[in-house]
């Protein structure tokens, strides 16, 4: 962990303790965003599982099928147990603890998602898509994105077609006389 | 001697720099003169995400005719292969694209580009990844795949590089504008190196075209390479490429919609 980014790491593992704990779901996106900008500077793989998790309970909490699930209060319980003390971990700088138990978190989660079926791949893979997309929102390459998050290209390029990415900061080569000339006369497109 | 790759030429230092600058010059006047461009084929050199768009929308088998009109090399360089062809083989969702784009480079329709790029890649990649500054710490803009297409193409003096993401395109055609972009998604102060903003420009500024897939697309559509030539169809493809991850607005495939390529 990248000491600059301590605070901000620490500050949304306690909101989102905070927030499941008062069952708000609806605000646990906003603090996962928030976790994305940290990200963008730093691309430190504790900082994507902290997103990744927090994400990943986002889509778990507000799922209709979650709430029908009979384990659930004890699901929150060992969320809430893990988030403590991967934050109470990494105030006190012990790094091996905090990832020791940001990876029990993740697997408590790849474990209910396997049982409830969200979605064809895991709700993990869906979050890590989601987060290296945000990435490359903000400005990143897809190749420091996909790598960032541990995912492919492949994975990633769909993903970022789908959203409104490319209506900003992308130069119309349309409007580019000169190249569209020049594309012609080199694949000898007849106008 | 556009044909041979650049190691194997007697250059170094400013000469190669001089060699690619005459060499594009007279590439420029045979350009002017309406020369064949069988003449003067300069390659050029694809980055993964343009084959990842094509290979997903079914469109990769364009590339064949597409060469033979140009007459030049398609080249991709070992880690665009490890990002496509590689970790595509490796996924049960994308395995068949990456079969598809591997039988292409079996075929030779992409050829590899392997002369060692690993200095001028190190080199692009150090200036790029120290030019803007977040919290006080350099943003590592790109990788290493996106800048051995980059240094390839630098190497050959290619005429072109097709990249479809829009990172690696801003980086080449107005960095500047990356600084606007960072500064205004992570919400915080982001500083801009001047220095090596500069000796980046003076690397890469203006050395080569950047196309993207729908470029290709509409010149394969113009072509007659597509199975409907009506306009339906290039829109169509246009769409599912910009769906693929292409960097191309929703404004800008009106243009091409409305306009005659």
């Amino acid at each position: 962990m990248i000491p600059e980014a301590k605070k901000d790491v620490l500050s949304a593992l306690n909101d989102a303790y905070n927030i499941i704990n008062n069952r708000q779901h609806f605000m646990l996106h906003g603090v996962s965003d928030h976790v994305v900008h940290v990200m963008s500077i730093y691309l430190d793989t504790d900082i994507v599982d902290v997103a990744v998790a927090i994400y990943s309970l986002d889509k778990i909490l507000e799922s209709e099928r979650y709430a029908r699930y009979p384990k659930i209060k004890e699901f929150i319980r060992e969320v809430l147990y893990f988030i403590k003390d991967a934050s109470r971990a990494l105030s006190e700088d012990d790094i091996d603890k905090f990832r020791r138990e940001l990876r029990n978190l993740l697997g408590v989660i790849q474990s209910l998602t396997k049982k409830l079926k969200f979605y064809t791949e895991d709700v993990l893979q869906f979050a890590k898509i989601k987060k290296g997309s945000k990435l490359y929102e903000h400005g990143l390459s897809l190749g420091t994105a996909a790598a960032t998050t541990g995912i492919t290209k492949w994975d990633l390029m769909p993903a970022a077609g789908e959203t409104v990415v490319h209506e900003k900061y992308v130069e119309p080569i349309a409007l580019d006389k000169e190249r569209m000339r020049f594309i012609k006369k080199i694949f000898k497109v007849k106008s | 001697m556009a044909s041979v790759p650049a190691s194997k030429r007697k250059r170094c230092g400013n000469a190669q720099s001089m060699e690619i600058a005459l060499v594009k010059i007279a590439r420029s006047i045979q350009f002017a003169e309406g020369s064949s461009r069988q003449e003067c084929n300069m390659p050029i050199f694809f980055d993964s995400s343009t084959l990842i768009s094509l290979a997903m929308t079914c469109n990769i088998h364009w590339l064949k005719d597409l060469k033979k009109a140009y007459g030049g090399d398609f080249f991709i360089t070992p880690a665009v292969r490890s990002e496509t062809i590689d970790r595509g083989l490796n996924s049960l969702r994308f395995r068949y694209e990456a079969l598809r784009l591997k039988s292409l480079v079996d075929s030779k329709v992409l050829k590899m580009y392997d002369e060692d790029v690993s200095s001028e890649t190190n080199n692009l990649l150090h200036l790029i990844n120290n030019s803007f500054y977040a919290r006080n710490r350099p943003l590592q803009v790109v990788q290493l795949g996106e800048m051995t297409a980059l240094a390839g193409a630098l190497k050959e003096g290619a005429d072109a590089i097709a990249v479809d993401e829009r990172t690696t395109r801003l980086v080449v055609e107005n960095p500047g504008a990356l600084q606007e972009l960072f500064t205004a998604k992570l919400h915080t102060d982001v500083q801009a190196d001047k220095g090596n903003l500069q000796k980046w420009e003076n690397l890469v500024s203006e050395k080569f075209m950047i196309i993207r897939s729908t470029e290709l697309a509409l010149a394969a559509w113009k072509k007659g390479l597509l199975v409907d030539s009506s306009r339906n169809a290039i829109t169509g493809i246009l769409w599912a490429l910009k769906f693929a991850g292409c960097a191309i607005s929703e404004s800008e495939i009106n243009i091409y919609d409305k306009g005659d390529f």
